[in-house]
């Protein structure tokens, strides 16, 4: 493990299920992250990617292994401590991008803020400002059903991101989107990382997704295929689209 | 955000919100006329006593209510007047008596007889007449919305009470009777001739203390004169009077259990509404636990909708109270609104928002942040 990682999973195991039922989603992973890299979590269907997340995410506490968001490890960490680590340092972005419908571009951003207690006048303006960085100022009091699908996942990005979290955690974020606000997601991820030094973390099944990458990990059956398939983004397309079954 | 997000959950089923505020309304308008019509009684109950200028009431043994009293022997009067500290002993009489219309018909009244001139008890509220018309020969007054009741409709018309002339010398407003006979106040001497009683007895004998009496040492001696009577000061005779109407006779317990059953079935519906929304909202409270929101967040989400919820009720049965306060001013329904009752209904509120949230906060505290996940 790096000293430089600010997030970190050890020999994570995690049996979903019970007695004869049970399954082991993740055998013995380990996966660091460094802050300013944007790292592809690749894999087919079951490998275990999702649950590696939620785990690195600290939303669910892995059978075995240790994980570490900023050195603190939480292991012996309750459920409200976990979500006070994951207010603190962490950012999602969810596939379906689970905005309130009933709330404004702003506002939505402005719940971010206030689940971590800032003050309402304060909030406004932050959100404002995070929502213009993505490319929104223009929809500021749109409400999520009245946006494309690329805006709304640029309104969860700014929503993530508002907080200044250390760590950004992306499931899926082009998997709804059309290319070209696919491709505008990546590159905002991309810049999450490189220019303002986050380390972000991203599921993905879309091959157009490895070309913004800085590392691609690849999973199977429940582990990180070998440190080799750690793959350099630019070798990684053809055979990883293939194995994903995409084009 | 908290009002706001609650807010928005809310309107995202405006019918639903709606049905929830209009069901909470009726609760509320339901549990108001209840505890306003008990204020009320108990007002009407007590409202000769607590206008009687008495600060011990000389009652027969066993004296229930003041609407239907037994007689004292009015020689007693006399034995109390002598203890010391007793300034004057008043006597009056109360008793049930036909009123014969001048249309024709007839009906029960509860004559009150008392010397005007002692200002002991004497009728409040005068909309027609003056207190001093009362002294003359068979005038009586009665209150104006038993008019129609009594077949009378203005001062001067002429009734028959036990055969004898009633003069409607004195119209009154809002003095209204616990039963239905409505009170006819008169003279003492006139009392005793429509009732025909005899000069010796009496219902009660007012006391009036001189000031700076000690009014426990005062009714001990009295009480000691006097061993087939009883001696109470005016607030245990207002209570026995509401225990009799309002206990005793099941009325008061009939109006609060009514009270009771308006507050269950109000909290069940916002309960169920917001056990609803949460459930509908299911997705967006998980999403809020993923990025990190504390449970107690989340259930300031839930309390607050509670909160919107019983603030719309109550606007929508403020709307329907003033109605019904409104019709029961201009009928025989005595509801009274009071500020200890405005602040009985506030608790009830906070009561019911809170027993409603309850288990939808519970609901809500267990949302898995995993299922952000498994979309």
């Amino acid at each position: 493990m790096s000293n430089d990682a600010v997030l970190e999973a050890e020999n994570i195991e995690m049996v979903l299920g019970d007695g004869a039922r049970s399954v082991q989603a993740l055998k013995g992973v380990c996966l660091s992250l460094v802050a300013g890299e944007f790292v592809l979590l690749v894999g087919p269907s079951g490998s275990g990617k999702s649950t590696l997340l939620s785990i690195m995410g600290c939303i669910l506490k892995p059978t075995r292994g240790v994980v570490r968001v900023v050195g603190q490890s939480t292991e012996n960490m309750d459920k409200e401590r976990l979500a006070q680590l994951r207010r603190q340092h962490v950012g999602f972005v969810f596939q379906s991008y689970n905005l309130f419908p009933g709330l404004t571009a702003r506002q939505n951003v402005e719940a971010s803020l206030a689940i971590r207690g800032h003050r309402a006048a304060l909030s406004r303006e932050t959100a404002e400002n995070a929502l213009r960085s993505v490319g929104l100022a223009h929809r500021l009091h749109s409400l999520p059903g009245q946006m494309s699908g690329g805006e709304q996942q640029r309104v969860a990005i700014a929503r993530a991101v508002v907080s200044n979290p250390s760590i950004i955690l992306a499931d899926e974020p082009t998997a709804a989107l059309d290319s070209e606000a696919g491709r505008g997601v990546l590159q905002e991820l991309r810049r999450l990382a490189r220019e303002q030094g986050r380390a972000v973390l991203a599921v993905s099944h879309d091959a157009r997704a490895f070309p913004f990458a800085d590392r691609i990990v690849c999973m199977q059956d429940g582990r990180i295929l070998s440190a080799a398939a750690e793959l350099d983004p630019a070798s990684a397309l053809p055979s990883l689209a293939g194995d994903n079954g995409h084009a | 955000m908290i009002g706001i997000i609650a807010l928005k959950n809310l309107l995202h089923d405006p019918a639903r919100f709606l049905a929830t505020a209009a069901g909470i309304g009726l609760s509320f308008v339901l549990v108001t006329v209840q505890l306003g019509l008990l204020a009320g009684f108990d007002r009407t109950i007590s409202a000769l006593i607590d206008h009687a200028n008495a600060d011990l009431w000389i009652v027969p043994v066993g004296t229930a209510a003041f609407d239907d009293p037994a007689q004292l022997e009015s020689t007693q009067r006399y034995a109390a007047a002598t203890v010391e500290g007793v300034r004057r002993v008043t006597p009056m009489l109360v008793g049930f008596a036909e009123w014969r219309k001048p249309g024709g018909g007839s009906t029960s009244v509860i004559v009150v007889g008392s010397d005007p001139a002692t200002g002991v008890i004497e009728p409040w509220n005068l909309s027609s007449g003056k207190p001093y018309d009362l002294k003359a020969p068979d005038a009586v007054a009665i209150d104006a919305s038993y008019a129609q009741q009594l077949g009378v409709s203005k001062r001067g018309d002429i009734a028959r009470i036990e055969g004898l002339q009633a003069r409607v010398a004195v119209i009154t407003s809002g003095i209204r009777s616990f039963t239905t006979s409505p009170y006819v106040f008169t003279r003492l001497s006139q009392a005793r001739a429509f009732l025909n009683a005899d000069a010796s007895r009496v219902s009660y004998l007012a006391v009036g203390l001189s000031r700076g009496t000690d009014a426990a040492l005062v009714r001990e001696r009295i009480a000691s004169k006097l061993p087939n009577a009883e001696v109470l000061t005016s607030a245990e005779f207002r209570r026995r009077n509401v225990e009799r109407w309002l206990l005793e006779t099941g009325a008061g317990i009939a109006l609060l259990a009514g009270a009771g059953l308006a507050v269950v079935v109000g909290s069940v519906i916002m309960m169920q509404s917001l056990y609803t929304s949460v459930n509908d909202h299911r997705k967006e409270f998980a999403t809020l636990r993923a990025m990190g929101s504390s449970k107690r967040f989340l259930v300031s989400v839930v309390a607050c909708q509670a909160g919107i919820c019983t603030l719309a009720g109550c606007a929508l049965a403020l709307i329907g109270n003033t109605g019904v306060i409104a019709i029961s001013a201009i009928s025989s329904l005595p509801i009274q609104i009071t500020p200890s009752l405005m602040l009985v209904l506030t608790a009830i509120a906070a009561l019911m928002s809170s027993a409603a949230a309850f288990a939808a906060a519970a609901k809500v505290g267990r949302v898995d942040p995993a299922e952000v996940f498994a979309q």
